[in-house]
């Protein structure tokens, strides 16, 4: 219904960008700016598109696309060990690395989405850590959706060398929410629409935790691809906290191309109200003797909807592989909906792999007992409802983190 | 005998169901579809109109329903719609005794120990062949307990009034394009009432058999078991092996009502050129059981997820399967639960075997409605692969409205494992010897619910596709 407004109001995003990119970049958005031209709106019949109805994600009437990233460009931190900058700068500034890495993990046809995303993104983290460091420090980034309405669309690249290895923590939320630490802050308003791509590339023996929590205030539609590549002995380390916003569609995908590399999700969801979350993962082991793990537990109140769908393959080369997925929603009231598809693809034999799911209510009988040592039933659900996601949240590798994570989850049980 | 290695399933199946009888059927309607066809079809049976437009309006619907875009879309895009022949009538009239079949189609369920299975241990049993039931019989007992068991077409003439209170009542043409296909051509199939409080306690056995080239067979079943009745229905399905492919989709649809029980046992063995796409699905109303037993050893392609709908408080269902794929198939079948009503139960348990390059897909849904609570739901798959070709894919569906809910479901996928292998082979079993023993050990959930003669046959048949597997 949209559709012309939606890309007329493309169009004029798109004719808004800044002058002055390199011209291999301005290239690159007017190929993506074509293709994106060409291409439908996703199928909901497509695997991906079947919980989340894409016309959501469609820049909202009356809201502006923010043209440019110069503005928000933050101050290089260049140490030894660790390049942390702003995408754009870097793209001006070494162009042969990011010509060289820029859309490689996430191409810009890979949807509509994307290609749009490659077209107009503007903003966004850059970093790259050098052959063999191990910064002590943690990368902080932080965006800040308060303030009115508006499409952004940051973009980052991540680049951990061989053997090198990395935190960072990644949130969405109000300013003042977020704890301390190095902050790169991007502004914007209520109602906001976030279209995030996130490109991951972990060479040989590379290691990266990556912490992504959003805690979005109401209003917020979320948007977000992650893409990971991985090397031999590469290791990824995924958590996502997902409590904000009120459509939240995310889509990790990692690629493990290397011997013996292994790629694990945590993810943890609260979700209340009309929320609606949509947590997608693939992981494709390509390589002999890797692993890979998802874990993902949904705690859902009000009317809120949780799809949690995931992706394992292990490919005709994969011997050796193991795999595990896992997947747990409590429902908290009659109105909340659970989708749990947790999906195997196995194309060889010398593999091990299983997946488990459930849906089910808070344990009577975990209540009873809590009840017969003198709680309310108020807080002896709040005590089982934290010990449902404590399992995960001790496994998170910054302390930080894992006190960020209770604090959200400790307000959502008291507010 | 030709010896391929690695292939030596199509060999033993040839000698035992691959065999083709001359093509002697009296009528068949000229090759492809359109809405001539359909009521051609209709015409030569003698129906009432109202089955005749909903043939008509079910080609329609079928002609404008685009194929399905999931599964192995590949496979079904070979599917030549034009190349099929929708309809042959391989004799006069149906008969009810051996001896007045035609010689050439009582060979060939000689062959497949038809009558003899009946004479042991079934107490009725219907033969189809193409597109018509060539063969049927039932204990004069259960006819005086005012059982029904009939070929639908006898069905829709005899009992017209049930079959059009029923007819598509619990998958409607409209379902997919498979089942909009069947709902217009349909030929063949069971019609089976059980009355009120009445048990059956021997197996209804139906047989379907494809015998020649580029043959559709569209049969149709209802089962209807009325309040407190319970009965056990076998199928079995065998073709012979041709260069080109034929295509079975049937629709069967079960209705237990309160406090009935329906068991539908499948042993689907096609020759590895038929396409199998089948609706099944069941409607249980308060307190009612319904077990779907469903092994899968034949076809090229076979999707077929046997359905149950639990209207009813109480009810329970239960799907049991297993599937066996080898070189060139691929087994995409599975199950679904749709818990409409409160303190439903069901349980799904999924063997799948892959070897030979074969693929074998869980696909599944359970479903929980709002309003639906206090429903346990088990779901468990598991899949062994035999070699590093094969390949096995567990997708499950998980949706759940209700809070009160328990929902649990857990897949592995391994291959033989090597100590078990060792294990048994210290003690003098050939590695042959020992992997057929873990593969039986492994469906053995599945072959312990069978009728012990079919239990038997099974073991048969597996052993016969585990031949040269090892080595």
């Amino acid at each position: 219904m949209n559709e012309i407004t939606q890309q007329e109001r493309e169009r004029q995003a798109f004719e808004a960008l800044a002058p002055g990119e390199p011209g291999w970049l301005r290239r690159r958005r007017e190929q993506a700016w074509q293709l994106r031209s060409r291409l439908e709106l996703p199928e909901r019949s497509e695997h991906r598109w079947r919980y989340t109805n894409p016309q959501q994600l469609l820049f909202p009437p009356g809201a502006p696309v923010r043209p440019t990233a110069a503005r928000h460009a933050q101050p290089t931190v260049a140490a030894d060990d660790l390049l942390v900058t702003d995408l754009a700068a870097a793209a001006r500034e070494m162009p042969e690395v990011i010509e060289r890495h820029l859309g490689r993990v996430l191409p810009a046809d890979d949807s509509l989405f994307t290609a749009l995303h490659t077209a107009l993104w503007s903003g966004g983290l850059f970093v790259r850590v050098p052959t063999g460091a191990r910064p002590e420090q943690s990368i902080h980034t932080h965006t800040d959706p308060t303030g009115g309405q508006g499409v952004l669309l940051p973009r980052s690249l991540i680049i951990v060398e061989r053997g090198a290895k990395l935190t960072i923590v990644d949130e969405v939320a109000r300013s003042e929410a977020v704890s301390a630490g190095e902050i790169h802050g991007e502004a914007c308003r209520d109602g906001a629409m976030l279209h995030r791509n996130v490109e991951i590339v972990l060479e040989d023996d590379a290691s990266l935790t990556y912490i992504s929590i959003q805690d979005a205030p109401p209003g917020t539609t979320l948007h977000t691809t992650t893409a990971a590549r991985l090397g031999a002995g590469a290791r990824l380390d995924y958590v996502f906290g997902s409590f904000g916003g009120d459509v939240v569609k995310s889509d990790l995908r990692a690629e493990v191309l290397g011997r013996g590399a292994e790629s694990n999700v945590f993810g943890l969801i609260y979700g209340e109200g009309a929320q609606r979350f949509d947590h997608h993962t693939v992981q494709r082991l390509h390589a002999p003797d890797c692993s890979s793990g998802m874990n993902v537990r949904a705690v859902l109140a009000g009317q809120a909807r949780s799809a949690a769908t995931g992706l394992l393959q292990i490919g005709e080369r994969g011997a050796r592989c193991r795999a595990w997925q896992e997947n747990r929603n409590l429902l908290l009231s009659d109105q909340a909906r659970a989708v749990s598809l947790p999906e195997l693809e196995i194309l060889t034999d010398d593999v091990q792999a299983k997946h488990g799911a459930t849906v089910g209510p808070v344990d009577e009988t975990m209540l009873y007992y809590l009840a017969s040592r003198g709680l309310a039933r108020e807080e002896a659900i709040r005590l089982v409802v934290a010990g449902f996601f404590e399992p995960l949240i001790e496994k998170v590798p910054m302390e930080s983190s894992r006190e960020r994570l209770r604090q959200l989850v400790r307000r959502r049980l008291e507010g | 005998m030709t010896s391929r290695p690695g292939l030596d399933i199509g060999d033993n199946y040839e000698e035992k169901y691959g065999f083709s009888m001359p093509d002697t059927s009296v009528f068949r309607t000229r090759k492809g579809l359109d809405e001539d066809v359909v009521r051609q079809i209709s015409a030569i049976k003698h129906e009432p109109a109202w089955m005749t437009e909903a043939r008509v309006k079910a080609y329609r619907h079928f002609v404008q329903r685009p194929m399905p875009t999931w599964g192995n879309c590949d496979l079904l895009a070979e599917i030549d719609f034009d190349d099929i022949t929708y309809y042959v009538r391989p004799g006069e009239s149906e008969a009810a005794d051996w001896d007045d079949v035609p010689d050439e189609i009582k060979e060939t369920f000689d062959r497949l120990g038809i009558p003899e299975a009946e004479r042991k241990f079934l107490s009725g049993v219907t033969a189809q062949y193409e597109s018509e039931v060539v063969y049927h019989s039932v204990q004069q007992e259960l006819e005086k307990q005012g059982v029904l068991f009939m070929s639908m077409d006898d069905g829709l003439k005899r009992h017209p009034e049930i079959i059009k209170k029923y007819f598509g009542t619990v998958i409607p043409a409209t379902d997919n394009k498979f089942s909009a296909l069947n709902t217009a051509v349909w030929s063949g199939g069971s019609f089976v009432y059980v009355p009120p409080g009445r048990k059956v306690d021997i197996p209804l056995q139906a047989y379907f058999r494809i015998n020649t080239e580029s043959v559709g067979q569209f049969e149709r079943t209802l089962i209807i078991c009325d309040e407190g009745s319970s009965v056990h229905y076998i199928e079995g399905c065998t073709a012979p092996i041709y260069r080109k492919d034929s295509l079975h989709s049937a629709v069967v649809e079960l209705i237990a009502l309160k406090d009935a029980s329906i068991r539908y046992t499948t042993i689907q063995n096609w020759s590895r050129n038929v396409f199998n796409l089948v609706t099944k699905r069941a409607v249980a109303y308060e307190g009612a059981r319904v077990d779907w037993v469903d092994g899968n050893l034949g076809s090229k392609l076979t999707m077929k997820y046997p359905a149950i709908i639990l209207r009813g408080e109480r009810a329970h269902g239960e799907v049991l399967s297993i599937a066996f794929s080898g070189h060139d198939q691929h087994q995409d079948a599975g199950a679904k639960m749709i818990h409409v009503a409160p303190n439903t139960t069901s349980r799904i348990t999924s063997k799948s075997i892959s070897k030979d390059g074969g693929r074998g897909s869980y696909r599944g849904l359970v479903k929980v409605n709002p309003g639906a609570t206090g429903c346990r739901i088990n779901v468990q798959c598991d899949a062994l692969i035999l070699d590093p070709h094969s390949r096995s894919d567990t997708y499950p569906t998980m949706e759940v409205a209700e809070e009160s809910v328990n929902v649990e479901h857990e897949a592995t996928v391994s291959r033989v494992g090597e100590e078990q292998l060792y294990y048994l082979m210290s003690r003098g079993l050939s590695q042959e010897q020992a992997t057929l023993m873990i593969v039986n050990g492994f469906i053995e959930p599945f072959t312990r619910e069978l009728p012990m003669e079919y239990a038997v046959e099974l073991n048969r048949l597996i052993e016969l596709e585990m031949e040269g597997s090892v080595g």
